[in-house]
C-alpha cells in the first residue's frame, strides 16, 4: 500500500516551486497519494468529496468504491479503461456544459494534470489511504551518508541529499554551534565562560555533554514551555469583551515543571487533557487540566450562553486537532470536511467530550471563574492541607459551644447595660472605641459616645487605596439635625487633594475619591438621610479582592447606599499623605447639626452587603438591649444571643481567637500561592452534543455521544467516553497522528520548518512530508522511547544534520532556498522572547526566578487603555518595578485583545487561537523595537557597563560585548567598523555630555556610578549596534 | 493630485543600497529571494525591475484606489440619526411586548427580562437635506450639509446581537476568531502603493464624553490572522510615538544613529558575503526604511503645518492629537500618500441609557470632522478615487431599555436593521437606499447584509470578492465566506 520514498520525493520536489503537484516531473509510476489526490483535492472534492452537504450528482471521487460504482451512464472511473470512465470523458470535454471542473467553479485542470489522470485510470486507478492516517511503521535506517552520519536522522537526510547530488555541509564552527544549540535549547545565549570551556575541549563527547547539560536546565524547560503556550493559546486574560485578568499562571508553571522533569509526552497529554479525571487526582494533575481552561471566554452583558458553549467546544476541538492530530477538524463544524474524511458527526462527537463540565459559559469577569483550585507555594503544601483541617475543626466547635451557652447567656443578659465591641481580628489593624473624656453626653452601644462636630481628630496613619489591595472603614454614627461636612477622611488638603472622604450632606452620607491621576474622581451620595437620633453602622469598602466584585461601596446598616463604581475605574493607586482623621478636614468644618461616633475600624479587606451587616450587628443588638426584657421578641433575643457569643462568651471568644490566628496564617499562605482555573467533569449524565445545522447554536439536529472520528482507530470499547478516554486514545500506539505531529513540531522548532511544512494540517490538503520515512522513524522512535521528549530533542540536536554550517552558496540557495533538503544548518531570526531574553542575559539584568504571577515590564502608555473597556481589570497598564522588569519574557502578562506590543511586532501570536507555527517576517517596525524599545536600550547600557568593568582597553571591551551577543570575537576589519561608531559616539558625547546623561537615563536600573558617563554612553551605542546586527538577531 | 513630499516617493536609487537590484536577483536566486524583495520594495519597484507581473486573478477595474472606514464602535442609533419615523411620535410608551413576541427576534440578556417594552420615539428633530431630500437628524448638522455626497443605506443587517461578535463580523466577515480583517484582505489583494508606509493603517480616536458606554475592541479587528503578517493594520497612535518605538532613545542624535546604522550595514554585508542568506540583505534594508520613517512619519503626523483653513474645515479639535478630528485629518494625509486603507476607530456609541445626552456628545465628536474630511478630499480631487464609509456594528431598538421619560431613554442592541453611509469613489451620492418598517425593526426593502457591504467595498476597490482568496486549512478562504454575497449595484455611480 505505501508508496516508496522516491515517489514522495518526486512530489516534494514539486513543492519547492509551488504547490505539491504544480511542476512535478511526469513520474515513472503514478501514485494516488503523490500525484492524483492533490489534483482531485484541489479541483474536484469540493463537489465530489467527503462533504455530503455540497456533493453534486451524488458522486464521490475520494474513495474507490464510490468512484467506480455503477451509475446510470458510465461509472466515473472504470479501472484500466479511460475511454469507459466518465471522469476522463468530462475533463477532456470541450463543451462548457460538460467539461469538469465546470467553468463557473473558477477551477481548471492543466493539460499535464488531465494526462496524469488519464494515465492513472489506464494503469488501474488504484487508490491509497491518505498517508497520515496509516500508522507509522519504523523504516530501516538507510545505508547512506557514510562517515558523515552521527545519528540515524543523518542517514535519512543523506539518502535524499545523495539523490539530489547535494553534499552535506561542513560542521559549524564550535563557537557558532554552541551559540545555536544554547539558544535553541534554552532561549538564552551561552556565557563567555561556557564558550571558552567548549572551545578548549576538543573531545568528540564535549558537544553531547553540553547538550545534556542544557537539557537539564530550568531555562530549557522555560523555553520549551513558551512554544507550548503558543500551541495551547495560554494568556492571562479571558479574551473576549471586558477581557479581565484570569488566574491561570499555576498551569503555566505546571508546564515548566513537566518539561523540567521530562514528563513523558503521553502522560503530559493525559494530565492536561484530563488530569482532573485521573483516579485520586493530585493537586498537580488538577492544575494540569487547566489546559482546558486556556479557551478564551466572555461575559458580555447580552451574550447568550448556549451560543458561547458551542464556540468554546469548537475552539477546544480545533486546538486539540491542530496540536495533537494535525487535523483541521473545525472545518467540520458547519459541514462535513471538504477534503478529509472527518464528518460533521465526527466533529460534534469530539465536541461532546468538552461539553460535559461545570465551567459556566459566562466567566463573570472575575479572575477565578469556577472551577478552580488554590495552589499553595510548593513549600506550603503540607501546612496548607493541615491548616484547612484545623480551621474546619474549629468552625465546627463554635456551634457546639453555642449550643451549651444558654445559661451563660441568660446571666449575661440579666446584667448587661452596654455592649462590648466585637473583637479585633488579624485584618483589623485599627479599632478605636472612641470614648469621650466627658461621659455625660449621648450614649452608644458601647457607652458614652464621641461628638465630632467642629473638631478634627487624628486617629491613625494615612489609609491609601491601592488597586490590588482591599481596605474598608467602618464606624457607628448618630446625627441630630441635618449636618453637612467631613466625617472621616484620609485626604490631602484642597479641592483636588488626593485621598478619600466620608462626608455628610444635609444628613445624607456620601463618599468622595480623588487623585491617582489628575482627571480622576468618583462620588457617591446616599439617596436617603440617616435617621436622626438613631445609631447607624456606616461602612466604606474599597474591595479589589478577586473573590468578590471589585466594588467601591458605602453601606449603611448592611445596605449599599452609594456605590461609587468599580475598582477598575481607578486609574492608579490613591495615596494620600494626610492621616486618618475624624471630623473636619483643614478648611471644611461640619455645620447644620450634630454628629456622634463610636467604634471606628480600619479593615484590610473588602466587604459585601451580608458581611457589612454582620460588622454592624451592634446597632441591632443595642436596639434590642434597650427593649424592656419582657417585651423582647424571639428576634431580639436571637440578635442579643449572637452578639453575646461574639463579644462576651469567653469559650467562644477563645475559639474565635484561635480561628483568627489560623486565618491569619491562611492569608499569608494564600498570598504565596495562587488560584488556578481547572477543569471539572459534571457528575451526572454522559457527554453529548447536538449536531448543529451550519454550526448555529440555535439549530440543533441529531444528538450524538462522545466519540472519535471514524477514519482513525477506535477507542477501546472499555475506555471511558470522557476526556480521559479521549486523552488515552490520543497517545495510544495505534494513533497514526499524535507522534508524527509532535516530532514534526519538534523538528520545526530547530530547523524552522517541519518535515511537514503545515505543522497543524496533516490532512489531504496539508503539505506532504519532505522526508516521510524520517518522519515515521522519528515518530516510532519517540513513541517507543516512552514518549521521551528530551530523548527526541537530543537525537535532533546531536545529529550531523543539525550541526552543519548554515552558510549557503548561491547555487545551494537557488536549488533549495527554503533549506528543506538540509544541505546546510538552520538559520533564522530569533523569536520575540529570545531576542528580549538574550538582551537581558547579555546585560546581566536577567532575573532568573522561575514561575509565579505574570509580570509587567515596560510598555508604551495607552496600549491597553485605547482598546479596553472602562470596567476592565486590564485597562490601565502599570509597569512593575525592580525584578519584575527583568524576568524572562514568558512571564510577561499576556492580554489577549492587546498582546505585549514589542512581541506582537516580532510575530508573537495573539493567543486567541491555537498557533503551532509562528509567522516570521522581516519589517522596519521590528528594527525599531530592537533599536528603541527601552529594555533593549537599557540592556545595551548594562552590557556596555559590564564590558567596561571587565576590560580596560577598547578591544577587550568589544570582545566582552560580542562574546555575549555573537558568541565570538570580531575580526580586524570588523573592529575597524565598530571603532568608527565608537569614535563618532565619543566625539558626540564629549561635545555634549548632557546627551550622554540622557541616554544613560533610559530604563529603571541604575548606571554604574564608577564609570565615566561619556565613555559609558559611547559604549552603550556600540552595544546597541552589535545587538542590532543580523548575526545577533539570528541563530 | 496635491503635492506630495518627495521623500515619500523616494526612488530606489536613493536608498542606501549596497547592491543593485540585478545583483540581488542573481544572488538570492528564486523563491524566497523574490518574495523578500517583493515585500521590501512594493509592487511599483518590482514592476519596474521585472517583466510586468500578470494582475492577480481577482483584479477588476477599480473605482477606488483607497478607502477610509470610520468605525463607530458601540452601534449608533439609526432611529435618532438617519432612519426617520415621524409616525412614532404619538405612540410614546406603547408597549411592544406582543409585537416583539410575534417577531421572535432574540433579545439580549440586558432587556430579555424587562416587563415592558415601551416605544421610545426619537426626541430629535429631523429635516430633509440636499437635492436628495435625505432625512437627517439635528444631531448631525454638518453631515446634513453634505447629504448630496452621501449614499445612506438604511437597510443594513447583521447576524450578531452583541458587540464582540458583531464587530468581528463587521470587520473580519465572520463571528469566528482567527480570520483576517477587512483591511488586511485589502492590503493583501491590492498591495502597497507607497514603499515607506503600510498599506493598512489604524487610528484610535478618543471620545470626549466621560459618560459614554465604551466597548472593547480587539487587535483581531485589524489583524491579519492567516494572511502574511505584513498585511496587518499598523496602529498610528494618538499619543506618544506615532508608530511604536519610532523615536530614538534620548541622547542619540541623528548623525550618530546614521553612523551606527552605517556600521550595521557594513557588518551585515560581511555576514551576507560569508553566509549568503538573502534575509540579511532584507534586514539591512528594513533598518534603512526604519531610519527614513523616523523623519517621514513625524512629519506626516505633524499637523502643525496644515493651513488655517484646514482647521476651519475639520474643527478646532483637529489641532489636538488623538481627537477624532485630528484622526480624520490624519486619514486624509495618509491616503494622499498612498495608504490603501485607513480605519478610524471611535468608541462610546453604546447608548443603553441616557441616549439623548450621550449620543449628542458622540455626534459632536465626529460630525464636523466627517464633513471636513469628505470636503477636503473633494477639494483635493481625491474623493473621485477614495471611498469613505461611516457606520457601526448593528442598530438599536425602537423600544426603551430602562426608564422611559419624555426626555430620556436608552436603546438595546438590534441586529435586524441599521444605517450606514458611504461617499466618494464609485458611489452614487445623494442616494437613500433601503427602507425599514414603521418601527425601524424590520427591513421592508433592499436589505444589505454585511457580506454584501464587503462585496461592494471590494468591488469598488477593484477586487472580485469571489476570487480574492487565500489558501488556508486546505480551503480557499474568502472575506465573504461561503454564504451568498452580492455587490449592491444600485448604489454605484
Amino acid at each position: 500500500m505505501r508508496s516508496s520514498g522516491a515517489q514522495y520525493l518526486l512530489a516534494a520536489a514539486g513543492m519547492l516551486v509551488g504547490s505539491a503537484h504544480a511542476a512535478a516531473p511526469v513520474p515513472g509510476r503514478i501514485s494516488y497519494n503523490e500525484h492524483i489526490q492533490p489534483i482531485l483535492a484541489e479541483n474536484c472534492f469540493l463537489c465530489h468529496g467527503p462533504d455530503s452537504g455540497t456533493r453534486k450528482a451524488r458522486l464521490r471521487l475520494d474513495r474507490a468504491e464510490f468512484a467506480t460504482a455503477r451509475r446510470d451512464d458510465l461509472p466515473a472511473i472504470t479501472p484500466g479503461q479511460p475511454e469507459a470512465s466518465a471522469l476522463i470523458e468530462r475533463i477532456f470535454s470541450r463543451h462548457d456544459d460538460e467539461v469538469m471542473p465546470p467553468p463557473d467553479s473558477r477551477k481548471s485542470l492543466k493539460p499535464e494534470e488531465r494526462e496524469l489522470l488519464r494515465r492513472w485510470v489506464a494503469e488501474g486507478a488504484s487508490y491509497q489511504e491518505h498517508w497520515a492516517f496509516l500508522a507509522p511503521v519504523r523504516p530501516p535506517v538507510p545505508a547512506a551518508g557514510g562517515k558523515w552520519v552521527r545519528r540515524p536522522i543523518d542517514a535519512f537526510i543523506a539518502e535524499t541529499l545523495e539523490e539530489k547530488r547535494l553534499p552535506p555541509h561542513r560542521d559549524e564552527a564550535p563557537a557558532r554551534l554552541l551559540r545555536r544549540v544554547t539558544l535553541d535549547l534554552t532561549g538564552l545565549p551561552p556565557t563567555p565562560a561556557e564558550l571558552a570551556a567548549f572551545e578548549r575541549d576538543p573531545s568528540p563527547a564535549a558537544y553531547d555533554r553540553v547538550v545534556d547539560r542544557l537539557l537539564a536546565t530550568t531555562a530549557c524547560a522555560e523555553h520549551f514551555t513558551r512554544y507550548w503556550l503558543d500551541a495551547v493559546r495560554y494568556a492571562d486574560t479571558h479574551g473576549i469583551h471586558i477581557d479581565n485578568y484570569r488566574s491561570i499562571w499555576p498551569y503555566r508553571d505546571w508546564v515548566i515543571g513537566a518539561y523540567q522533569r521530562n514528563l513523558p509526552f503521553d502522560q503530559f497529554t493525559i494530565e492536561q487533557m484530563a488530569g482532573d479525571l485521573l483516579p485520586g487526582a493530585t493537586l498537580e494533575q488538577k492544575v494540569a487540566s487547566g489546559y482546558n481552561r486556556c479557551v478564551p471566554t466572555t461575559s458580555e452583558g447580552g451574550a447568550i450562553p448556549e451560543e458561547y458553549e458551542v464556540i468554546y467546544a469548537k475552539d477546544r476541538v480545533d486546538t486539540m486537532g491542530a496540536v495533537w492530530l494535525g487535523l483541521t477538524t473545525g472545518c467540520a463544524s458547519c459541514h462535513d470536511h471538504k477534503f478529509d474524511p472527518i464528518t460533521k458527526r465526527d466533529f460534534y462527537s469530539l465536541a461532546a467530550f468538552f461539553r460535559h463540565n461545570t465551567m459556566p459559559a459566562m466567566d463573570g469577569n472575575v479572575a477565578d471563574t469556577r472551577p478552580t483550585v488554590f495552589v499553595p507555594a510548593a513549600a506550603d503544601r503540607v501546612r496548607w492541607t493541615a491548616l484547612q483541617e484545623e480551621i474546619e475543626t474549629l468552625r465546627a466547635a463554635l456551634p457546639q459551644r453555642a449550643a451549651k451557652a444558654e445559661v451563660d447567656f441568660a446571666s449575661w443578659l440579666a446584667s448587661a447595660a452596654v455592649l462590648a465591641p466585637l473583637p479585633r481580628e488579624h485584618d483589623t489593624p485599627l479599632a478605636e472605641t472612641l470614648r469621650p473624656q466627658d461621659a455625660s453626653g449621648v450614649s452608644g452601644p458601647y457607652g458614652p459616645a464621641l461628638r465630632v462636630d467642629g473638631a478634627s481628630r487624628v486617629v491613625g496613619p494615612p489609609v491609601p487605596l491601592r488597586r490590588e489591595e482591599s481596605d474598608s472603614i467602618g464606624l457607628l454614627v448618630r446625627i441630630e439635625g441635618t449636618p453637612s461636612g467631613p466625617l472621616v477622611s484620609s485626604r490631602d488638603a484642597g479641592e483636588s487633594g488626593a485621598g478619600w472622604e466620608l462626608y455628610l450632606e444635609n444628613g445624607k452620607i456620601g463618599l468622595r475619591l480623588r487623585g491617582g491621576r489628575p482627571d480622576f474622581q468618583a462620588n457617591g451620595l446616599a439617596g436617603a438621610a440617616l435617621r436622626p437620633g438613631e445609631w447607624h453602622h456606616v461602612l466604606f469598602t474599597f474591595d479589589s479582592g478577586a473573590w468578590a466584585n471589585r466594588v467601591i461601596d458605602l453601606f449603611v446598616d448592611g445596605k449599599s447606599v452609594a456605590n461609587a463604581g468599580n475598582v477598575n475605574n481607578v486609574p492608579a493607586d490613591i495615596v494620600p499623605t494626610a492621616p486618618l482623621t475624624l471630623g473636619s478636614r483643614s478648611e471644611a468644618p461640619l455645620t447644620g447639626g450634630s454628629v456622634w461616633v463610636q467604634d471606628l475600624r480600619h479593615y484590610r479587606r473588602g466587604f459585601v452587603a451580608a458581611q457589612a451587616k454582620t460588622a454592624g450587628a451592634a446597632v441591632e443588638a443595642f436596639a434590642a438591649l434597650q427593649v424592656a426584657p419582657e417585651k423582647r421578641t424571639p428576634a431580639h433575643r436571637k440578635v442579643l444571643r449572637e452578639f453575646f457569643l461574639a463579644t462576651a462568651d469567653e469559650p467562644s471568644l477563645a475559639l474565635g481567637r484561635k480561628l483568627d490566628r489560623l486565618r491569619a496564617e491562611e492569608a499569608v499562605l494564600r498570598r504565596r500561592g495562587g488560584v488556578c482555573l481547572v477543569m471539572e467533569e459534571k457528575t451526572e449524565g454522559e457527554p453529548f452534543a447536538h449536531i448543529l445545522n451550519r454550526g448555529e447554536y440555535n439549530q440543533p439536529q441529531e444528538k450524538v455521544g462522545a466519540g472519535t472520528p471514524a477514519v482513525l482507530p477506535p477507542m477501546p470499547p472499555e475506555a471511558p467516553r470522557n476526556r480521559l478516554g479521549l486523552a488515552r486514545w490520543l497517545v495510544a500506539p495505534e494513533n497514526p497522528l499524535t507522534a508524527r505531529v509532535t516530532v514534526n513540531r519538534a523538528w520545526q522548532q530547530f530547523f524552522g520548518t517541519g518535515l511537514v511544512e503545515s505543522a497543524g494540517d496533516f490532512g489531504v490538503t496539508g503539505s506532504r512530508p519532505t522526508h516521510p520515512r524520517l518522519l515515521d522513524w522519528l515518530a516510532v522512535e519517540f513513541r517507543e522511547s516512552g514518549w521521551d521528549y528530551r530523548h527526541l530533542v537530543r537525537l535532533i540536536v546531536t545529529s550531523a544534520t543539525y550541526r552543519q554550517s548554515a552558510a549557503a552558496t548561491p547555487e545551494l540557495l537557488e536549488r533549495d532556498p527554503g533549506n528543506r533538503w538540509l544541505a546546510r544548518g538552520p538559520r533564522h531570526r530569533l523569536d520575540a522572547e529570545q531576542l528580549r531574553d538574550q538582551a537581558l542575559a547579555a546585560s546581566g539584568l536577567l532575573v532568573s526566578r522561575v514561575g509565579g504571577l505574570p509580570v509587567r515590564p515596560y510598555q508604551p502608555e495607552g496600549i491597553w487603555e485605547e482598546v479596553a473597556m472602562k470596567e476592565s481589570t486590564t485597562r490601565f497598564y502599570r509597569p512593575g518595578t525592580g525584578d519584575d522588569l527583568y524576568r524572562r519574557s514568558l512571564y510577561t502578562i499576556w492580554k489577549r485583545i492587546a498582546p505585549p506590543p514589542a512581541m506582537d511586532i516580532l510575530n508573537a501570536p495573539s493567543r486567541e487561537v491555537t498557533c503551532v507555527r509562528r509567522d516570521r517576517t522581516n519589517t522596519p517596525l521590528q528594527a525599531l523595537v530592537t533599536l528603541n524599545e527601552p529594555l533593549f536600550v537599557e540592556a545595551s547600557r548594562q552590557l556596555a557597563a559590564r564590558s567596561m568593568r571587565e576590560a580596560s582597553r577598547d578591544d577587550g571591551r568589544l570582545d566582552a560585548i560580542t562574546l555575549w551577543l555573537l558568541g565570538r570575537r570580531l575580526g580586524r576589519e570588523e573592529r575597524a567598523v565598530v571603532r568608527r561608531t565608537l569614535e563618532a559616539a565619543r566625539a558626540t558625547y564629549r561635545g555634549s555630555p548632557a546627551l550622554a546623561r540622557d541616554l544613560l537615563q533610559v530604563g529603571a536600573s541604575m548606571s554604574d556610578p564608577t564609570l565615566p558617563p561619556v565613555e559609558l554612553a559611547a559604549w552603550t551605542l556600540v552595544a546597541s549596534q552589535v545587538m542590532n546586527l543580523d548575526e545577533s538577531l539570528t541563530k | 493630485m496635491p503635492p506630495v513630499p518627495p521623500d515619500w516617493l523616494a526612488p530606489l536609487d536613493t536608498l542606501n543600497a549596497a547592491f543593485t537590484r540585478r545583483q540581488f536577483f542573481r544572488r538570492s536566486g528564486t523563491g524566497l529571494g523574490v518574495a523578500a524583495l517583493a515585500s521590501l520594495l512594493g509592487e511599483r519597484a518590482l514592476a519596474a525591475g521585472t517583466p510586468a507581473a500578470p494582475p492577480p486573478p481577482w483584479s477588476i477595474a477599480p473605482k477606488a484606489k483607497r478607502a477610509i472606514y470610520i468605525s463607530l464602535i458601540g452601534a449608533p442609533s439609526q432611529l435618532d440619526l438617519f432612519d426617520y419615523k415621524p409616525g412614532l411620535a404619538n405612540r410614546f410608551k406603547e408597549d411592544l411586548k406582543d409585537y416583539l413576541a410575534r417577531e421572535g427576534e432574540r433579545l439580549t440578556g440586558m432587556t430579555a427580562r424587562q416587563e415592558k417594552f415601551p416605544l421610545a420615539p426619537s426626541i430629535f428633530k429631523f429635516a430633509q437635506h440636499g437635492q436628495s431630500g435625505a432625512w437627517i437628524s439635528e444631531l448631525l448638522p454638518w453631515t446634513a450639509r453634505m447629504a448630496d455626497d452621501l449614499c445612506i443605506i438604511r437597510s443594513m443587517k447583521t447576524d450578531a446581537i452583541n458587540h464582540e461578535p458583531a464587530n468581528q463580523l463587521m470587520y473580519t466577515g465572520t463571528m469566528q476568531n482567527g480570520k483576517p480583517s477587512l483591511g488586511s484582505w485589502l492590503a493583501y489583494g491590492l498591495g502597497s502603493a507607497n514603499q515607506d508606509l503600510p498599506a493598512f493603517v489604524v487610528l484610535h480616536a478618543k471620545h470626549t464624553s466621560p459618560f459614554s458606554n465604551v466597548q472593547a475592541i480587539s487587535a483581531r479587528l485589524w489583524g491579519s490572522a492567516f494572511l502574511p503578517g505584513k498585511h496587518a493594520g499598523v496602529s498610528f497612535r494618538g499619543s506618544g510615538d506615532p508608530v511604536l518605538y519610532l523615536n530614538d532613545a534620548p541622547g542619540i542624535p541623528r548623525e550618530l544613529r546614521r553612523s551606527m546604522l552605517d556600521g550595521i550595514e557594513a557588518l551585515n554585508r560581511r555576514s551576507y558575503d560569508a553566509l549568503g542568506d538573502p534575509e540579511i540583505q532584507t534586514r539591512t534594508q528594513q533598518y534603512e526604511m526604519a531610519f527614513r520613517m523616523q523623519t517621514s512619519l513625524p512629519e506626516l503626523a505633524d499637523l502643525g503645518r496644515e493651513p488655517e483653513a484646514t482647521f476651519q474645515l475639520y474643527g478646532e479639535e483637529a489641532r489636538v492629537r488623538g481627537t477624532f478630528a485630528s484622526s480624520a485629518l490624519m486619514a486624509r494625509r495618509l491616503v494622499e500618500r498612498g495608504v490603501r486603507f485607513v480605519q478610524i476607530f471611535h468608541r462610546g456609541w453604546d447608548q443603553h441609557g441616557t441616549l439623548p445626552r450621550d449620543l449628542a456628545q458622540q455626534c459632536k465628536d465626529v460630525d464636523q470632522a466627517c464633513y471636513g474630511l469628505v470636503q477636503d478630499l473633494k477639494q483635493r480631487g481625491l474623493l473621485d478615487d477614495t471611498l469613505v464609509i461611516w457606520g457601526g456594528e448593528f442598530g438599536r431598538t425602537v423600544y426603551c431599555q430602562g426608564t422611559l421619560t419624555e426626555t430620556n431613554y436608552g436603546r438595546d442592541h438590534h441586529p435586524r436593521c441599521f444605517s450606514l453611509w458611504l461617499a466618494g469613489a464609485g458611489i452614487k451620492g445623494g442616494t437613500v437606499y433601503g427602507e425599514t418598517d414603521d418601527f425601524s425593526y424590520n427591513i421592508v426593502k433592499d436589505p444589505v447584509h454585511i457580506r454584501d457591504l464587503h462585496a461592494t467595498i471590494l468591488h469598488l476597490m477593484g477586487i472580485d470578492h469571489e476570487r480574492l482568496s487565500f489558501k488556508f486549512q486546505g480551503l480557499d478562504q474568502r472575506l465573504t465566506g461561503v454564504l451568498p454575497a452580492k455587490v449592491v449595484t444600485d448604489i454605484l455611480a
